[in-house]
């Protein structure tokens, strides 16, 4: 309080020139975050922009943002153009159940690594830590080879299982943001009785949402737009996802450009929307488990 | 909180219930992987040609590294993530210091700068293959509306490196911002009351308050960025195939891809994996050696 109040009589008695200083600056730095934020969104504007041109639109040596005329026909003409309903279908199916599995998953060990006492406790999270380091293509191999060996190539397995277990990454950010959940709560859910599964689910899942849903987010965008995977593991055409359609489209269509970028936007709108829903929270799950250690 | 008696034994072994199945099957996969990933980088083995893997001891490894084409990507590689990873640091902390400080538009200038954070890594290229196309590309476009010589981007030798770099600062600076904000919104706000008192200018602030408090997150977001461009693949598959004019895009995944997965030299491309593995622990202990006691003034 007292430390607020002095500020105020600190700014109370600024001259006049330093006030006008403090404006200049703040109009400089609008005009430079804008500036910014415009340089990052422009390529996805500019995409919006070139799935509504038509053809004779797209080689011009002076290119509009506002194509005139606009050309909807575009996205209906890509859509039909592979099965995309089934593609969506498809990924959907196995976003949902990743997310599902994940935050479930991860919740629950990071839940055990935040608030349990045992053995070689440290000496384990390092251990799933370090596992982070390993780089995807040293997996690559020996995972299709025990997949092949289990049977499960061309199936949803391989693409689905792992989220069960969880992800180093996540169970790191979650156990950061338990961290900082205050003990007694736990204390006073096991005098009133309850086991370490209640406290788990009853308290600390709601407590935990906005991380929770960072996982969301995150395995969101990680499963959507999953090519590798799909790619090696998928072989018939009616299991396959979005981006390998997108793949597919880009072989057939490639020279299309408005087309191949009709169908870039319909593969990217969820990803849009959900982020679009989810932006504040997971900034605040980002800083709540503040990665402080 | 330990207790006596019966119960005792019950709550020693639940910590195991909870964290070991899934401890055990990632760290498991990745030990397994690990090592049938070494004895496979040990052998020549293509699975269509010779079924059964042939030893050849250190063989693979010797014969990479006596390749000029791949130190040369190992070159490619400490600059594409050198040149990446730092002006990522530069400009999301900038980013990040910004929307922090903005009064007007705030949400609508934090979104736009997360955007590519959502584009898909495939899609990200396409659109910036259409960007960096020599006679149509907007690029360009804008250069001859400065006054300036036009660029071969992607198709040419010189600006190929600087144009994936380009292209993954716009991809990935969005991340650090991402990370960066939140740590400055989880920043206490006495420090800077105090300063403001004491007549500190806001570079002092940054210099005294902000760094070393956020020195913590900046090395993770550092860490996690070095580890991710040194293995950056999707981006610079699309842009740049097979590296590129020149080869000069040729970065070690490309390598590993081109040089060991197309033609299925399994045993190289495990060893290529290997160096790759090396050279980011290597490089991840150098900046963990570097910032450790740096900037910490409190």
């Amino acid at each position: 309080m007292t430390v607020s109040q002095s500020t105020v009589a600190a700014r109370a008695t600024k001259p006049g020139h330093i006030k006008a200083v403090r404006a200049v600056q703040s109009v400089l730095l609008h005009i430079l975050a804008i500036g910014l934020g415009v340089i990052f969104i422009a390529p996805f504007v500019w995409m919006v922009s070139t799935s509504l041109k038509d053809v004779e639109q797209l080689y011009t040596q002076a290119p509009k943002l506002i194509p005139n005329p606009m050309r909807f026909e575009n996205y209906a003409e890509a859509w039909n153009s592979l099965p995309f309903l089934r593609y969506t279908l498809n990924t959907s199916f196995i976003t949902v159940s990743c997310i599902v599995l994940e935050v479930i998953s991860c919740g629950f060990v990071a839940f055990g690594f935040a608030r349990m006492n045992f053995k070689l406790r440290d000496f384990w999270f390092g251990v799933l830590l370090a596992s982070m380091m390993l780089p995807g293509s040293v997996k690559m191999i020996p995972m299709y080879v025990i997949w092949r060996n289990l049977g499960m190539l061309d199936t949803y397995v391989p693409l689905i299982l792992p989220a069960a277990f969880g992800s180093a990454f996540y169970i790191f950010l979650l156990r950061q943001f338990l961290l900082g959940i205050p003990r007694e709560l736990d204390d006073a859910a096991r005098i009133d009785g309850c086991g370490y599964l209640q406290i788990w689910w009853h308290i600390m899942m709601p407590l935990t949402r906005t991380a929770l849903i960072t996982v969301a987010v995150f395995t969101f965008m990680g499963a959507w737009n999953d090519f590798f995977g799909p790619l090696i593991y998928l072989t018939s055409d009616a299991k396959k996802t979005l981006a390998l359609g997108l793949r597919i489209f880009q072989g057939q269509y490639g020279s299309e450009d408005h087309l191949l970028m009709a169908a870039s936007v319909i593969v990217l709108l969820p990803c849009l929307m959900v982020f679009m829903a989810a932006q504040r929270y997971f900034i605040k799950g980002i800083a709540l488990s503040g990665l402080k250690g | 909180m330990r207790r006596v008696g019966s119960p005792k034994s019950r709550r020693a072994l639940a910590p195991y219930c909870w964290v070991m199945p899934s401890v055990i099957v990632i760290v498991g996969v990745m030990g397994y992987a690990f090592a049938k990933g070494f004895s496979i980088s040990l052998t020549k083995w293509n699975p269509f040609l010779n079924p059964t893997p042939v030893p050849v001891g250190l063989g693979n490894y010797v014969k990479l590294l006596s390749d000029p084409l791949f130190r040369h990507s190992v070159y490619v590689t400490v600059v594409f993530a050198a040149g990446s990873v730092g002006a990522e640091m530069l400009l999301g902390m900038a980013g990040a210091l910004m929307v922090q400080k903005l009064r007007f538009l705030k949400g609508l200038v934090r979104t736009s700068m997360l955007i590519p954070m959502m584009l898909a890594p495939a899609i990200a290229g396409l659109i910036w293959k259409l960007f960096m196309d020599i006679d149509f590309g907007l690029l360009n476009y804008f250069l001859s509306l400065l006054g300036l010589p036009e660029i071969g981007w992607i198709a040419d030798k010189t600006w190929v490196l600087p144009s994936v770099v380009l292209v993954d600062v716009w991809q990935w600076t969005p991340f650090v911002v991402l990370i960066l904000l939140a740590g400055l919104q989880s920043l206490p706000p006495e420090p800077y009351e105090a300063a403001e008192i004491d007549g500190a200018t806001r570079l002092q602030a940054f210099r005294y308050i902000t760094l070393p408090l956020m020195k913590r997150v900046i090395v993770i977001t550092l860490l996690f960025r070095t580890i991710f461009s040194l293995r950056a693949f999707d981006t610079i598959f699309l842009l740049a195939r097979g590296g590129g004019p020149g080869q000069n895009a040729l970065t070690l995944s490309m390598y590993l891809y081109e040089r060991a997965y197309i033609p299925f030299h399994m045993g190289m491309a495990a060893t290529a994996s290997y160096i790759i593995l090396i050279i980011t622990l290597l490089i991840t202990a150098v900046i963990l050696g570097l910032t450790h006691g740096a900037g910490s003034t409190e």
